[in-house]
């Protein structure tokens, strides 16, 4: 009996989400496989093509090896950098400053820019030749090159915008750190701990769920990251293709090229692997994701 | 050593500052640039205006026919309050599920929750867009506020993780006490889990606020628009954009986020009192 | 259509239960639009003689403020003139306006007026745009439209579109650049050789950060026209007609002037998109030429204190290439509107009528019938004028050829930027480039056939 009312009380919670699921989410996903074996240019109907969608992908578009290479140089770089960062700065704001609010505010600032019109202009204030960044190096005698219109280092510019707007992973790293009782610093204290010892024994166990969620949210999110992109190249993913994401190539592809069929197939394919790096995730978590309920 | 210890908060601060002034510089240029006549805010690249004028905020708000900037604000602040609603309660419930209540085939329903998030949102627009075509809501906001309230990925996986790092023991001596299902959810792991809701109340909120494809898609009505899309109608890259409007009414629309933001702190500062766990 | 109708079946049957309490669920402000033709449609017949009911109209455009300004008061204009009938604006900024579209279309749900550019032939063969035919002549009086901007409107013998506001191609120059560098402005006539000692008279007079000239080799107008001036042609009826040797003197051409530097390296070009008009060096007064659409000039001269002005392209050894001026937009309709006859007034409103005319006035390039242009000509602004002008000048001396553009345009475009990128960076030697060019270019003719 009990064991029953347990199963209802998990669905009964779960019923908003399933409802969503169902209704608006798995038909919409179930369509766009179908579409990615079709030719659909989304004014006339859509038409079988069978895998022709997937090999032209994997044998004849040049555009999407260099979309490939720059979306992992991109997710793999910023990523970590990005975690890095916020953590570090998440712990020092932690740290009991006076004026906390007022710095959290100021660095989450560049987050609420976000997609916003203005980021475009803005940061090639920065970043362009003449930009202030390159006035900055200049002080230390280094000529920095033009960040955004250079081929080889447009991407960094991307990179740079990603890290920039690292306010909300530090957000959630500083409401997990909020989350670890103060009680267990204060008896360790009384045991003789030093800082480094509290903050390996203590904070870092602590925050591996937090640590995990961010990790694995921020790299999906950054496979599919498209507004930073589009707004930085203008839409055109140059020069040369150098801040082609994958998910700009997709838009490009499914809405201003009319190719929704092979777009639907791109997202499958970007699906596949994200899905990959996700479950290596899941799967090596239990070795060093602590979590205070004894699951793993 | 006592030196050091002096130093510290300084030299934190002074980082803390420097870096902080580095990450304004770019919203200082916007919020300058609103105020210089259009034909200098692309030709004088100094902080300081050389002219000062208030048109741009005057033009930004009044400026279009039949509805003023402010009814923008009016909309995505209602549609806001709605999705942050409708996304804290639902997503909430379905991560309690998931990390608290062992139920068959619970793994199952949160790889593939996990999967839907996985998915690049554009091939899912346009079968998306039919359904609630045929359904009659498109031009409403119904299509931007009823999925909220079905709970997002993100969210539940945040709160997933949150109440996870909650102890077990709470649970038990809840339901010894003779708590029901509800009663632990509602009284005990939400109050826990606030900065975990806080959290995503405060992002639905700015990702709500900012989004710009969703609402584009389904309202038509001038009257119904919201900011994103208020900001646009001022910009015709083929033709004679007004970008001194943009930055004003951006300049403007930054300030409910940083509001919401600034009181949202307090749920971050507050530590968690874990009374039981002794007890 | 078969397809997408099943699917969305299989969603209704699951979610009816959610249709029930979501109708009246949320509080939003102001109940159900006027727009949704599904709704409107069961209940007034198309060509209803019943003024009982009112006609309802969706029209989209995109633009900026001053553009729905003048839209809309037009629209009023014709709602008095004409009660019974009534027309929603759809409008918005020029981002996402295609993509909402192609949307809006996928789904059935297409306003009944709608806004087009340059890209009119990629919808009209599609089945998309209702077939104006029938009413040109009657409803819709095209006699003082220039014979060119209707056939720019038809695809395979039908009429799909009424010009809205006629331009052309044009290189935009900065005369206060020119005259600070003492040296005369162009004229129309002048060729290729004066083009490059122009450029590199200016860059080497006004120093370093100016040049003469934007990169146009990215240009897809510009590579049409100088085709025109050597006796070749971009694209007419399902084939190209230049070849390999024709792309690589033109990319030599840029190649040379960019490496005397009197035009901008490609840092510069791709940070500076000559399309973006905040973004533009003409307006900061350190490019003195770039290429675009006539009728943008009041959009940079707006930016700007310098004075601008409008050339024709030059000339080459087989004389001009210049093709008569072209429409900048169409009004279309949807093929799926329920009130054509209706819609049909409307765009003759639009483009005839003298007081819609004075309302409207250049906001989407020169109005295309004679008459109203007359009526305009005395009280237009000086950057108008400017506009007018130019077109005039281009009706009379451009060579006598209908235009026609490469199909799946926002395609070849982008090609055409990804190769110029390529070389100007040195990434790839010009002729590689080129091979790939070409190769890809024959891959678009080849879609495009589908």
């Amino acid at each position: 009996m009990q064991k029953y009312k347990t199963y209802l009380a998990g669905y009964a919670f779960l019923l908003p989400w399933l409802i969503g699921f169902l209704a608006l989410t798995l038909g919409p996903i179930i369509a766009s496989m179908y579409l990615s074996f079709t030719q659909y240019d989304l004014l006339t109907a859509p038409k079988w093509v069978g895998l022709d969608n997937y090999k032209t992908m994997f044998n004849d578009d040049f555009r999407l090896e260099d979309s490939v290479k720059v979306t992992f140089k991109y997710v793999l770089l910023s990523v970590p950098l990005k975690l890095a960062f916020a953590l570090l700065l998440a712990i020092m704001l932690n740290q009991g400053l006076r004026m906390l609010h007022f710095y959290r505010t100021i660095y989450y600032i560049p987050s609420l820019l976000g997609g916003s019109v203005a980021i475009s202009v803005l940061w090639k204030q920065v970043f362009d030749q003449e930009g202030i960044f390159n006035r900055m190096l200049a002080i230390f005698g280094i000529e920095g090159p033009a960040w955004i219109s250079n081929p080889h280092y447009s991407i960094y510019s991307l990179i740079g915008l990603s890290i920039w707007q690292f306010g909300s992973v530090m957000i959630i790293f500083l409401a997990g750190l909020k989350q670890i009782p103060q009680e267990l610093y204060e008896a360790a204290t009384v045991d003789g701990a030093g800082i480094m010892r509290k903050f390996a024994r203590i904070t870092m166990p602590l925050l591996t769920p937090v640590i995990f969620f961010n990790l694995t949210i921020t790299l999906i999110q950054s496979f599919q990251t498209f507004t930073k992109a589009f707004v930085i190249s203008g839409g055109t993913g140059g020069p040369i293709n150098s801040t082609l994401l994958y998910s700009l190539y997709l838009y490009m592809k499914g809405f201003t090229f009319m190719e929704m069929g092979y777009a639907s197939a791109m997202a499958w394919l970007l699906l596949a692997i994200i899905a990959v790096f996700t479950g290596v995730l899941f799967l090596t978590s239990r070795f060093w994701v602590f979590y205070s309920d004894g699951g793993k | 050593m006592t030196l050091m210890r002096k130093i510290k908060p300084y030299a934190l601060h002074l980082i803390i500052m420097g870096v902080g002034i580095l990450m304004l510089y770019p919203v200082l240029w916007m919020i300058s640039s609103s105020f210089k006549p259009t034909n200098q805010i692309f030709t004088q690249s100094g902080l300081w205006p050389s002219s000062f004028t208030f048109e741009h905020y005057h033009d930004g708000w009044f400026g279009l026919r039949n509805v003023e900037f402010g009814r923008f604000f009016l909309n995505s602040f209602l549609l806001c309050l709605v999705a942050v609603l409708g996304t804290v309660v639902s997503s909430s419930m379905a991560a309690f599920a998931f990390a608290r209540i062992e139920f068959p085939l619970r793994k199952l329903w949160f790889a593939l929750m996990l999967g839907t998030f996985m998915l690049p949102g554009h091939v899912t627009l346009i079968p998306q867009y039919t359904i609630f075509h045929e359904i009659g809501w498109v031009d409403t906001f119904l299509p931007l506020t009823v999925p909220k309230f079905f709970a997002d990925a993100f969210y539940v996986f945040l709160m997933v993780q949150f109440i996870r790092g909650i102890p077990k023991e709470l649970d038990e001596s809840a339901s010894i006490d003779g708590c029901g299902w509800f009663t632990l959810y509602f009284k005990i792991i939400l109050p826990l889990a606030t900065p975990a809701l806080m959290t995503a109340a405060i992002f639905t909120f700015m990702a709500t606020w900012d989004d710009f494809f969703g609402q584009l898609i389904y309202l038509s009505d001038i009257k119904k628009f919201t900011v994103p899309l208020g900001l646009r109608l001022f910009l015709d890259s083929t033709g004679n954009s007004n970008w001194g409007a943009v930055f004003a009414m951006s300049v403007l629309s930054v300030v409910p986020s940083l509001i919401v933001y600034f009181m949202g702190q307090k749920y971050f500062t507050e530590g968690i009192a874990t009374t039981g766990l002794k007890g | 259509m078969l397809n997408r109708k099943s699917v969305s079946f299989l969603m209704l049957s699951s979610i009816l239960a959610l249709a029930a309490c979501g109708g009246n669920g949320n509080n939003d402000n102001q109940g159900s639009s006027s727009a949704s033709p599904t709704s409107s449609a069961s209940s007034s017949p198309s060509a209803s003689q019943k003024p009982a009911k009112d006609v309802e109209l969706r029209m989209a455009w995109w633009g900026s403020e001053e553009r729905h300004e003048k839209t809309l008061k037009a629209i009023e204009l014709f709602e008095q003139q004409n009660p019974g009938i009534k027309i929603t604006g759809e409008y918005s900024g020029f981002d996402g306006y295609f993509d909402k579209l192609n949307t809006q279309i996928a789904a059935g749900n297409a306003p009944d007026l709608i806004q087009m550019g340059g890209n009119i032939k990629e919808y009209s063969g599609k089945n998309s745009l209702l077939d104006l035919t029938p009413y040109v002549g009657q409803a819709i009086k095209l006699d003082d439209f220039t014979p060119s901007l209707v056939r720019e409107a038809t695809d395979n013998e039908k009429v799909y579109g009424v010009t809205l506001g006629v331009s052309s191609s044009a290189l935009l120059y900065n005369a206060s650049m020119f005259n600070k560098a003492g040296i005369a402005i162009p004229a129309d006539g002048w060729t290729y050789d004066d083009f490059k000692s122009v450029t590199k008279q200016i860059s080497d007079k006004l120093g370093k950060g100016y040049y003469g000239s934007y990169d146009l080799s990215s240009d897809s107008a510009t590579l049409a026209s100088y085709l025109g001036s050597v006796g070749k042609e971009l694209y007419r009826d399902g084939a190209i007609h230049f070849d390999k040797k024709d792309m690589v003197d033109w990319f030599t051409m840029w190649d040379e002037l960019r490496k005397s530097g009197a035009i901008v390296p490609a840092e510069v070009q791709v940070a500076n998109p000559p399309t973006a008009v905040d973004k533009s060096l003409l307006v900061q007064g350190k490019v003195a030429i770039q290429s675009g659409s006539a009728s943008q000039i009041s959009g940079f001269q707006a930016l700007t204190q310098d004075q601008l002005g409008l050339v024709t392209y030059p000339n080459g050894p087989a004389g001009s290439g210049m093709v008569p001026p072209i429409s900048g937009q169409f009004i279309t309709a949807y093929s799926g509107t329920k009130h054509p006859d209706e819609v049909a007034k409307f765009m003759d409103f639009l483009v005839n009528d003298p007081e819609a005319g004075a309302i409207l006035g250049s906001t989407r390039g020169v109005p295309p019938s004679s008459k109203i242009r007359d009526a305009l000509s005395a009280e237009i602004t000086p950057v108008d004028k400017v506009l007018y002008d130019y077109i005039s000048l281009v009706s009379e001396v451009a060579p006598d050829v209908t235009y026609q553009q490469f199909p799946v345009d926002s395609e070849f475009i982008k090609l055409l930027q990804v190769t110029s990128e390529k070389i100007s960076f040195g990434a790839a030697s010009i002729d590689s480039a080129v091979d790939e060019f070409m190769s890809e270019v024959n891959k678009l003719l080849e879609k495009a056939k589908q």
